[in-house]
């Protein structure tokens, strides 16, 4: 089977610094890694494939500096890399983003199987995966905690909030994992040493089959972030105490709206 | 490829060079750049630009992990995590020494650090399944199998009731020291940890203590499940409160070498000393004991530069000539490798299990 895993290179400090004029985090020359959700994304495609067979193709949209994750997606047993960097995709927003790594992907080629984490630490919208699935078409589950291949398609069970919904979805479908779904496994100095220095393979939008320049990037992105900044540090509060305790925060929750 | 906490590591250290002091390989070799002081700084320049080569390659492997660094610092700075990186780091950009990839190519062949393909140890009669497994190491096994035919004896003296399984895979240990904690590493955990399980074993009892060590502290993080982890110090040390060893006692001096991970990493430092005391003997303390404990060199570092783990065990002695002590003794067998080939003129080692079993 043919497994396509996104994953993202995010800031691995929590000292970013945001573009005024765009609301863009300046990502170059930051510390970077994986993000930690598609970690755990790339084992379970890597799984499968120890299972069932097939091949693991890896892809990221982002500055050049991400072919590091590619790397190191190769040296945990992924058969190829692809980073998605070119100036008129970037300042996406969800719509943006999640477009041109629809593009992208029909762009490598078919896919039985897209896996993604659930959300990315940077952004944390949880929204790119679904939105992915929207634009090719395909069926999706998020919040996967269990996934196993069955007959046409896969078995998903999704972590949802108050419920465990089990579904079956035929291939191509996309999945988008919850953590601790597998342990994910670390790099490999073996397979380093065999891949040696493995093409990882660098393109643009003009290997899109749609490149009209307005669907992409900050052009594309119907949303724009205006700030970022974190929350103010209010520490008043009061103390209650006593068996009225929970009813008073209920009315105390509708006077707010909350509830 | 540094992690952040690598990095942060890296960058905590505030330059006291304290750490020259404790350093068991600068103490020998005099060259800073084996102070891990300089092995940060080194870090903190590969983070910002300045590439790996050759001689900082060569920097990261002349060093023990023997933690005595990460136990003394003021700042909190853990030298070992980022020296395991810089490992993989040499590794990665095939910068690492000749001598250390030989080593790696044993392992390969072999499956231990010294390319022997029959075990010293006398297996014969053991089974390979029961409630406890004795889990002894490629260094018993192949460099000092006196050790474990001591602590089997024991064990049967006490009529305890063991396993022992002749092919025993690798710890991870030897592995994790050369190329950081990589895949393989994990890989090789999880072959012990599947051999332990297919031992029914409801406890394993370990003779080397860099292998207690890893069981203990990375093991379950790699999801690698273990059944009850003791050392066999301790083990040892309890068969003979319950009396069911019973060491004849014999008055004289001694000195007792704490090996690193047991004493660091495992925090264990009396179960060793009750046994000296309940064979007679009166324990003179070497300056650095317990957890300041002088390392001796491990096994690992003595196949891939034998001539620096020569010189720190005979530093080791040196400690010991400040005591009134002419008999050392250690628990661990990579002590035993070290220190008993390097005794000087008038000085005795034993390991702390063949000492009891001749008592027993």
């Amino acid at each position: 089977m043919n497994i396509f895993v996104c994953i993202k290179q995010v800031p691995a400090t929590n000292k970013v610094q945001v573009d005024e004029k765009t609301g863009v985090l300046k990502r170059s020359g930051v510390m970077s890694k994986m993000n930690p959700y598609d970690l755990f994304a790339l084992e379970t495609a890597l799984r499968l494939k120890a299972e069932h067979g097939g091949k693991v193709t890896v892809g990221t949209m982002g500055p050049p500096q991400a072919q590091a994750i590619i790397r190191e997606a190769y040296m945990m047993g992924a058969d190829e890399g692809y980073v998605f960097s070119d100036r008129r995709l970037g300042g996406a927003d969800v719509l943006a983003t999640s477009y041109t790594l629809s593009q992208a992907i029909q762009s490598v080629g078919d896919f039985d199987l897209i896996l993604c984490g659930k959300q990315t630490t940077d952004g944390d919208t949880a929204q790119v995966g679904p939105a992915i699935a929207e634009h090719m078409g395909i069926p999706h589950a998020a919040w996967v905690t269990k996934l196993t291949l069955s007959g046409d398609g896969v078995d998903a069970e999704q972590q949802l909030q108050d419920v465990i919904e089990t579904v079956h979805m035929p291939f191509p479908c996309l999945v988008t994992v919850e953590q601790d779904i597998f342990m994910p496994r670390l790099p490999s100095l073996k397979i380093a040493r065999e891949i040696g220095n493995k093409e990882i393979h660098i393109q643009g939008l003009d290997s899109f089959l749609d490149t009209d320049e307005s669907h992409y990037g900050l052009t594309g992105s119907p949303t724009q972030v205006e700030r970022i900044f974190p929350p103010d540090n209010d520490t008043e509060h009061e103390m209650w105490e006593g068996p009225d305790s929970a009813e008073r925060l209920h009315q105390q929750l509708k006077k707010w709206k909350f509830v | 490829m540094y992690s952040e906490k690598a990095r942060k590591n890296a960058d905590a250290c505030r330059f006291c060079w304290m750490c020259r002091h404790l350093c068991p390989v600068q103490l020998v070799t005099g060259k800073e750049t084996n102070t891990p002081r300089a092995k940060g700084l080194q870090v903190s320049m590969m983070e910002r630009g300045m590439k790996m080569d050759a001689a900082s390659a060569r920097t990261m492997y002349e060093c023990m992990l023997c933690g005595a660094c990460t136990n003394d610092c003021a700042t909190g700075f853990d030298p070992l995590i980022f020296i395991r990186v810089g490992r993989t780091e040499a590794m990665l950009e095939d910068l690492a020494p000749d001598e250390v990839k030989q080593v790696l190519d044993r392992i390969e062949r072999t499956g231990n650090i010294y390319g022997a393909r029959e075990v010293r140890v006398k297996l014969d009669g053991i089974p390979e399944m029961g409630d406890n497994l004795l889990w002894l190491g490629e260094c018993a096994r192949y460099a000092v199998p006196e050790t474990a035919d001591a602590l089997i004896s024991l064990l049967n003296k006490a009529q305890v009731p063991f396993a022992a399984l002749k092919d025993e895979p690798a710890s991870g240990s030897s592995l994790g020291d050369l190329m950081g904690f990589v895949e393989d590493v994990r890989a090789q955990a999880q072959r012990a940890g599947e051999a332990i399980r297919g031992s029914g074993a409801k406890r394993v009892i370990v003779l080397d203590s860099y292998d207690a060590a890893l069981m203990r502290h990375e093991y379950k993080d790699w999801g690698v499940d273990l059944p009850e982890v003791v050392t066999a110090t301790s083990f040892v040390a309890e068969l003979v409160r319950q009396g069911k060893l019973v060491p004849r006692q014999e008055a004289g001096v001694v000195t007792y070498h704490d090996g690193s991970r047991l004493a660091r990493d495992l925090d264990e430092h009396e179960p060793a000393r009750e046994l000296l005391r309940a064979m007679g003997y009166e324990l003179h303390e070497m300056w650095q004991n317990r957890r300041l404990a002088k390392c001796c060199g491990s096994s690992v570092a003595g196949q891939f530069m034998p001539e620096i783990r020569q010189k720190v065990a005979e530093n080791r002695w040196a400690d010991v000539r400040r005591t009134d002590a002419r008999l050392l003794v250690a628990a661990c067998p990579q002590s035993t490798e070290a220190l008993q080939s390097t005794a000087p003129e008038g000085y005795k080692y034993q390991d702390l299990f063949v000492l009891l079993n001749k008592r027993v």
